[in-house]
């Protein structure tokens, strides 16, 4: 089975859950008393997922009313989805698409595939970033420089602040 | 200083490790935590909100953390690392004290009179075979039964075993109250226990003034698992203290049964596999971790000592409990205290026949070897004895004789609950009664204990004489000679000092 080009596709966490929650609503669709259910779950989802889904059907040959190979698709798609390892940034503006999309080139070229970003914002850090990843913890903001430099050299601050 | 105030904030550990985790899950006592890749087991980690864990057990992607708290952190907060490991601050400023199992006073004072800047680790392993002495010193716990016919010695541990209410509590009082009378340290570790009952020891401690040499590490029923689960180790690690610094200790473990209930809750609760009456696998483990840290050392201060009288219900009076046959297979001997007794009106209702001591004897001199033996196989005739009283038969004169001296021996080893016989106040009382029932058939003239023991204790010349009278016996018959001899003396002399007051 194969769902590269979904998975590829993923960038952020908020996408998983998005993904996430859209197979959900496909899955209760299977069990539906309605036989087109489905496929009007199909349409109501997000017309990008809603094509991904059908080529990673169409891929690996499932017909979309063999409910049960849909089924095992839709299920190892999200356990595949949960599979991700996250790498968590703090930043002290909010991101646009753009700047998502070079964060995770960036991530690609130098960590490999399998890593998406969760990225937040955080005014009070001024500037730089706060990165975490696999329980690595590195602060490389603004914030932190000011208060070592203000914990450094304090008399001196409040020497020419008075001054 | 708690341990708490030797910590620093969440964010120093942040900033200087640079590993974080988040809380995944909490269930009471556990919380199971994602991240920190470079954590060990038993690091202390420290929560968003403050809050200090211990770490259980480390998993491929989950970490099994131990709270110390009733309001454990809530899933999605952030846990730090911190390299350290758990360690209570240790001082002489702890004597009189009553402390939690993180080294916070559970009284409303603080407990530092100035600051504490040593600590201790908790979880220290035992030492090796090379720091331990052979146990060679009797240890005095004042109560005559224990002291001559099962004798304990500095450094032993000795299980402290019987049900509940059967007085198990006032035998550890009259050790405590004998040993820091000797000026040894004393810890109690009350585990679990009722805040009243925490109450109680304590003010039984400052009536009779010993409150200076012994430190209560207690920790209540209503308080967080974690904490119940720590307070042996960290009266153990005070003792450990006390003893580096050149001092007996005597440890009470007040009680493993109760101990050993809310570890099998962490076990539980940690998903751990059930074993023998849902206790888990390494509840032997933990506890002998506990007891073997306690024993006879040679330290840089000379041969000290930690005795520790660990303690266990029984219920029913079964002894072949599961906690309490581990404990038996961990400690030098047993005292069982037997509620048959207990319902007989003995106190304390120590069963000699039940009970073992397996290092005491050897720190006993000859003659008082011989006194023990004399009385045991005496007692265990007087058994024998009573029970053709059960068929009831006719008695010849010779038997009762024995029944009546057996009654007075019986009688003899009862003891009221705080009082605390110096042992060559035991041994010249129990020559006197001997020589009495041999030669009279009736050992009913019995002398007032307390005011012997009184004036034992204030007046000088009749310590000394009733100590030489012991000291030069070389065997228990000179000593009965002597007593004979210089008894009637002693007696008029302690009357005399009554009657002069």
């Amino acid at each position: 089975m194969t769902y590269y080009d979904i998975l590829r596709n993923i960038k952020t966490v908020d996408e998983v859950n998005r993904l996430v929650s859209e197979i959900d609503i496909l899955l209760d669709s299977l069990f539906k008393a309605d036989t087109n259910a489905f496929e009007k779950a199909l349409n109501s989802i997000s017309v990008v997922t809603s094509q991904a889904l059908k080529d990673t059907f169409l891929k690996n040959n499932a017909n979309l009313g063999n409910y049960a190979m849909i089924k095992d698709l839709l299920i190892k798609l999200k356990e595949e989805l949960q599979k991700f390892k996250v790498l968590k940034l703090s930043l002290a503006f909010e991101v646009s698409e753009g700047s998502i999309d070079n964060l995770f080139a960036w991530v690609l070229t130098n960590l490999g595939s399998g890593i998406i970003l969760d990225i937040k914002e955080d005014k009070k850090i001024i500037g730089g970033a706060i990165i975490e990843f696999e329980g690595k913890y590195k602060d490389l903001t603004l914030k932190k420089k000011l208060e070592e430099v203000f914990g450094s050299k304090r008399e001196e601050i409040l020497t020419q602040m008075s001054s | 200083m708690t341990l708490i105030g030797f910590m620093k904030d969440f964010n120093y550990y942040l900033n200087t490790i640079g590993e974080i985790g988040y809380v995944e899950q909490t269930t009471n006592a556990i919380i199971y935590a994602s991240g920190l890749p470079g954590v060990k087991p038993r690091e202390l980690v420290l929560f968003e909100n403050g809050e200090v864990g211990q770490v259980l057990s480390v998993s491929y992607n989950l970490i099994e953390i131990l709270v110390f708290t009733r309001d454990p952190p809530k899933a999605g907060e952030k846990v730090v690392r911190t390299n350290e490991f758990l360690n209570i601050p240790v001082g002489p400023e702890l004597l009189g004290s009553v402390i939690d199992s993180l080294g916070n006073s559970l009284e409303d004072l603080p407990i530092q009179r100035k600051p504490m800047l040593s600590t201790r680790s908790v979880t220290a392993s035992p030492t090796g075979i090379l720091t331990r002495k052979t146990i060679t010193k009797q240890l005095e716990t004042g109560v005559s039964i224990v002291d001559l016919l099962l004798p304990l010695g500095y450094g032993q541990k000795e299980l402290i075993i019987g049900d509940r209410k059967t007085g198990k509590t006032n035998f550890l009082f009259q050790s405590v109250l004998t040993q820091a009378k000797l000026g040894n340290i004393c810890i109690y570790a009350a585990i679990g226990k009722k805040k009243v009952d925490i109450k109680v020891l304590k003010e039984f401690f400052q009536k009779h003034n010993i409150l200076k040499n012994i430190v209560i590490v207690a920790s209540g029923s209503q308080d967080p698992t974690g904490l119940i689960y720590l307070t042996p180790y960290s009266a153990m690690a005070i003792s450990e203290y006390f003893r580096d610094e050149g001092r007996d200790v005597l440890l009470i473990l007040d009680d493993l049964s109760t101990h050993a209930k809310f570890y099998r809750e962490i076990s539980l609760l940690g998903k751990r596999f059930p074993g023998r009456n849902s206790y888990p696998g390494d509840i032997f483990y933990i506890h002998a971790i506990l007891l073997e840290r306690a024993g006879n050392f040679t330290t840089s201060k000379g041969e000290k000592a930690i005795t520790c009288l660990p303690v266990v219900e029984t219920i029913q009076g079964d002894l072949s409990g599961y906690i309490q046959t581990n404990l038996m297979s961990m400690t030098d001997g047993h005292l069982y205290f037997d509620i048959d007794l207990f319902a007989k009106g003995r106190r304390p209702p120590i069963n000699p026949f039940l009970s073992v001591t397996r290092v005491g004897r050897q720190t006993q001199s000859n003659i008082k070897r011989e006194i023990s033996r004399e009385i045991l196989s005496f007692l265990t005739l007087f058994e024998k004895m009573q029970n053709f009283t059960h068929f009831g038969a006719e008695l010849n004169e010779t038997t009762k004789i024995s029944l009546s001296v057996g009654e007075a021996i019986t009688r003899f080893f009862d003891q009221q609950p705080s009082t605390s016989i110096p042992i060559n106040v035991q041994i010249v009382l129990f020559c006197l009664l001997w020589n009495n029932a041999k030669q009279s058939g009736s050992p009913n003239n019995e002398p007032d204990l307390a005011w012997i023991i009184k004036v034992y204790e204030a007046n000088k010349d009749i310590r000394k004489m009733i100590d030489t009278m012991v000291q030069k016996a070389t065997s228990f018959n000179e000593l009965l000679g002597t007593v004979k001899q210089k008894g009637d003396e002693l007696l008029t002399s302690i009357n005399k000092s009554k009657y002069d007051n």
